[in-house]
């Protein structure tokens, strides 16, 4: 199937049956298309050109970041053939036009990579590792897929160790990779928190001097004017949030209060917390504070991720060679959702499988599998069969001891099957989620309310709307939706999925039984959730989906006809504060 | 990348319009120098985490505390003529008053009924019969501004009938409409509540607009013609009942108006607002909390079709603009 989106201007090739029901996978992003060649254009080396630039006296420039507009131009792995731009001033540009446009037609260009990308399935963490630096960068920059193993989401850990490995060597400044930064932030504000402790404990010192007599009122207030502006500014510091961009503001207020420049910004001073500071003229007080470590260009907080390490720096190549002897020790993985999206939404990863030769699983096959292993340990379709011949270990509902278990681990034969975990006991006979026993056709499709398929519809339905979709257990959260992507902005929503038995089918006796999520869950519960993610700053949807009724002996099953069958609905919940209702 | 997003967890507490001043401890020196109308929300002060043996904190709390004590000492006076009648009405569980005065909240509380509909019958006095629901009726004696009555039996010698205690009152009107022990926290002072109708809340399934509410400075608000309420609330059980389903959900917002932002409003604002909502009071034995609920339509609001950048996305990381073609 192909799909001309000509209002787009993106050819967007598919394979059949890509392309669900209703939900459509999102195809290009036309702002990004416009955006992104002007600047490539401007900016051919990602530096800007300022070769004709008369030259004058300019203030210092902050470092750059990377372009992340156009790093990560596209908003998924697919390659978009647009139409040229059609400019009235040049009628030229119209044979262009008809030409690109004739072209597309004749032999249509493709849009998915020259060799797909290559990611296997790791049965034991229940996802998918992508270990080809090149098929990493390209999954990380289209579309956000996946976390770096060792890294916080975007892989650096190869160029934080190579920066650190050459900052040991030759004493030279490390690198602003995010994780750099952060652990730089967290230490300017334990070094702010604890001069701030400091100087109350000063300020309550010196009041209780005055009180006691010991110090003339006069002597305590001699520099008390600034004294105080200072003492005040810094407990604005304390009471304004604290975020990283105010502190930057404050350091800069301080500045403009007519503090010493050289103090401020060229002095290293570095506080030891319990070095008490004798006298408490004002300029010391200041110069005290931790406003060292604020680079001029110290929004950190503001750029989400300085990423790639001097990845525009033209002289990073000649500067850091790549040491041979650090191996890139990093993989990326997907979860089981970004992975079936990316293999059968847009048909871009193939998956292996270990001991698996033969040709890549069908969807429904993978579909299956995944859901399989939604849960640990992975249900069984069928009866399970002993991986380890220890029957006193499926002890009917006994407690199973930590010792027997590891006995039990320690010499099981190591399992052949591919799909199944090494580390499998058969301590539950039972599956975990009852399968209907009845149709021997739907035995092999999962239960239609299993996780990864409640999962993967709401990872289908935001990815096809156009959000970057990333998990969101920190937050306490299914998801967090991004806006173009997590280096562009915050997550704006926190997704929790609620799966909803509105078919008549889960009224039904056996329908109640079969139910995998049973109960209801409270108000407390509710406002808890919610409670956090306002404290974060994030918007709480509630993503009820609605699950069908299990597949009645219909053989025909494609995957698209399956997910077809699930609705989703989104519900923003918010605080309402009575009082800041009335106007 | 989330960790991005964690490791600028605002330190500082909740957004400003999240901040509810009823749950903060305040520094209450400013009511001694409050003077008539121009009471502003105080600031909140720095917080003291321990004594310090200072008499300059000592003085201060002092002094809050003083303050505080005497506003609430306060003599507060009702003028013998404001002070409006009201009868309870045992068979309608309802009080009436003959034009009842002293107080603006008449002009938006009660109704007078029309002829068949009024408990009493349709005599001479029909007209200047106002009757006050049961909630209505807690909440102006609470505040003092009725003088609730027994019914008058042939025994008195005051025609008006007993006074009523408060007591009396929660327990006369409580006992007829079970369930509401939160009664008194449904109606917010500051803000003009008019019932739909005198419906209870239902420990049902099924969640129902209880109350329409419209502003204290509704312009558009008449008793004879409401016109559409700001908000709409629905009061459910915590205890009673769960977070809600899809079913009780959908059905629900079935109810509602078709409520869209403006058409101009950002995306975020846009989703956020949805194009139907409504407010949940979730009681918990007469602890209130209320959440907005709002039908969001992710559906409508395909980014992939956004010409502009997002609200909050920022440009990419070289910042500034003009920097394109013909620099």
């Amino acid at each position: 199937m192909k799909l001309n989106l000509y209002r787009l201007g993106v050819v967007v090739e598919m394979e059949n049956g890509r392309a669900t029901g209703d939900v459509q996978v999102a195809n290009g992003h036309p702002r990004d298309e416009a955006t992104a060649p002007k600047a490539a254009e401007a900016e051919p080396n990602g530096t800007p050109a300022q070769g004709q630039q008369t030259p004058r006296p300019r203030p210092p420039r902050r470092k750059k970041g990377p372009n992340y507009a156009q790093i990560h131009s596209k908003p998924l792995p697919l390659e978009v053939h647009p139409l040229p731009a059609f400019h009235p001033s040049n009628p030229i540009s119209l044979l262009r036009l008809c030409y690109v446009y004739l072209s597309h037609i004749l032999a249509p260009p493709t849009s998915h990579p020259s060799r797909s990308y290559k990611g296997h399935f790791s049965p034991d963490t229940r996802s998918i590792h992508v270990t080809d630096p090149a098929h990493i960068r390209a999954l990380w920059e289209m579309g956000f897929f996946g976390k770096a193993s060792l890294s916080r989401s975007e892989p650096t850990w190869l160029d934080r160790e190579r920066a650190r490995l050459k900052a040991e060597a030759d004493g030279s400044r490390g690198v602003r990779a995010a994780e750099v930064v952060t652990n730089a932030r967290r230490e300017e504000r334990r070094l702010f928190k604890l001069e701030r402790a400091r100087a109350e404990r000063e300020k309550i010192e010196r009041q209780r001097a005055v009180e006691q007599g010991l110090v003339s009122v006069v002597d305590a207030s001699e520099p008390g004017p600034d004294a105080t502006q200072e003492l005040k500014a810094d407990s604005d510091l304390a009471q304004t949030s604290p975020g990283v961009g105010e502190l930057d503001n404050e350091a800069e207020g301080l500045i403009k209060k007519g503090v010493p420049m050289d103090v401020q910004l060229t002095e290293e001073v570095v506080v030891e917390p319990s070095v008490q500071v004798p006298s408490l003229r004002p300029d010391e007080l200041v110069a005290s504070l931790p406003n060292e470590p604020l680079p001029p260009s110290g929004r950190a907080a503001n750029v989400p991720n300085s990423g790639q390490v001097n990845r525009d720096d033209e002289n990073a190549d000649e500067k850091e060679r790549p040491d041979p002897n650090i191996q890139n020790q990093e993989h990326l993985q997907l979860t089981l959702e970004e992975a079936f999206f990316l293999s059968y939404a847009l048909g871009v990863l193939q998956i292996k499988f270990p001991n698996n030769q033969q040709s890549p699983p069908s969807p429904l096959d993978l579909l299956t599998l995944f859901a399989k292993h939604a849960s640990f340990p992975p249900y069984q379709l069928k009866k399970p069969r002993p991986l380890i011949p220890v029957p006193t270990l499926a002890v009917n509902s006994q407690p199973l001891h930590a010792r027997a278990v590891s006995h039990a681990i320690a010499t099981a034969p190591l399992v052949k099957d591919p799909t199944e975990s090494s580390l499998r006991i058969p301590i539950t006979a039972a599956p975990l989620t009852p399968q209907p026993s009845r149709l021997s056709t739907s035995q092999q499709l999962p239960a239609p309310d299993n996780q990864f398929l409640l999962n993967y519809v709401v990872y289908h339905h935001f990815r096809s709307l156009g959000w970057v979709i990333r998990p969101g257990l920190k937050f306490g959260a299914d998801y967090m939706l991004y806006n173009r992507g997590p280096v562009f902005s915050h997550a704006e929503f926190a997704v929790i999925i609620m799966p909803s038995y509105t078919d008549p089918y889960w009224e039904t006796r056996i329908g109640k039984a079969q139910r995998r999520v049973k109960g209801e869950k409270d108000w407390w519960w509710l406002h808890c959730v919610n409670r956090v993610q306002s404290q974060v700053k994030k918007t709480l949807v509630l993503c009820y989906v609605d699950v069908p009724a299990p597949n009645n002996g219909d053989v025909d099953v494609d995957v698209a006809g399956l997910l077809r069958k699930y609705r989703v609905r989104e519900i923003v919940i918010r605080r309402w504060a009575v009082n800041r209702s009335r106007d | 990348m989330d960790d991005v997003d964690e490791d600028v967890i605002p330190r500082s507490g909740p957004p400003v319009e999240d901040i509810d001043l009823s749950e903060e401890f305040q520094d209450f020196r400013f009511l001694g120098t409050a003077t008539g109308n121009d009471v502003k929300i105080p600031k909140r002060g720095e917080k003291d985490f321990e004594p310090h043996a200072t008499a300059l904190q000592s003085n201060t709390l002092a002094t809050s505390r003083q303050a505080m004590h005497n506003a609430l000492s306060f003599q507060r006076v009702h003028a013998p003529k404001g002070v409006a009648l009201a009868t309870f009405h045992p068979d309608s569980n309802m009080a009436y008053a003959y034009n009842p005065k002293g107080s603006p909240l008449f002009a938006r509380m009660g109704q007078v009924f029309s002829k068949g509909e009024d408990p009493l019958g349709d005599d001479g006095l029909r007209g200047q019969r106002m009757w006050f629901l049961p909630e209505e009726v807690i909440y102006l004696v609470e505040r003092g501004t009725v003088d609730l009555r027994w019914p008058a039996t042939e025994d008195d010698e005051d025609e008006r009938g007993l006074p009523m205690s408060l007591q009396a009152a929660y327990a006369m009107f409580l006992g007829e409409q079970q369930g509401l022990g939160a009664l008194i926290q449904w109606y917010d002072p500051t803000d003009t509540h008019v019932p739909t109708a005198p419906q209870s809340p239902s420990n049902d399934a099924e969640i129902r607009v209880t109350y329409d509410v419209w502003k204290p400075g509704s312009a558009t608000f008449k008793k004879s013609d409401h016109g559409p309420p700001d908000f709409r609330i629905a009061v459910v059980d915590a205890r009673e009942t769960t977070a809600p389903s899809l079913q009780q959900l959908s059905s629900l917002l079935a109810t509602l108006p078709y409520e869209p932002s403006k058409t101009d409003a950002q995306l975020y604002q846009k989703l956020k607002h949805g194009y139907k909502n409504v407010i949940l009071a979730i009681v918990d034995q007469g602890v209130v909390s209320y959440l907005r609920i709002s039908d969001a339509a992710f559906g409508r609001e395909k980014l992939y079709e956004r010409a502009g950048r997002g609200p909050g996305a920022k440009r990419g990381g070289r910042g500034g603009r003009g920097r394109g073609r013909g620099r």
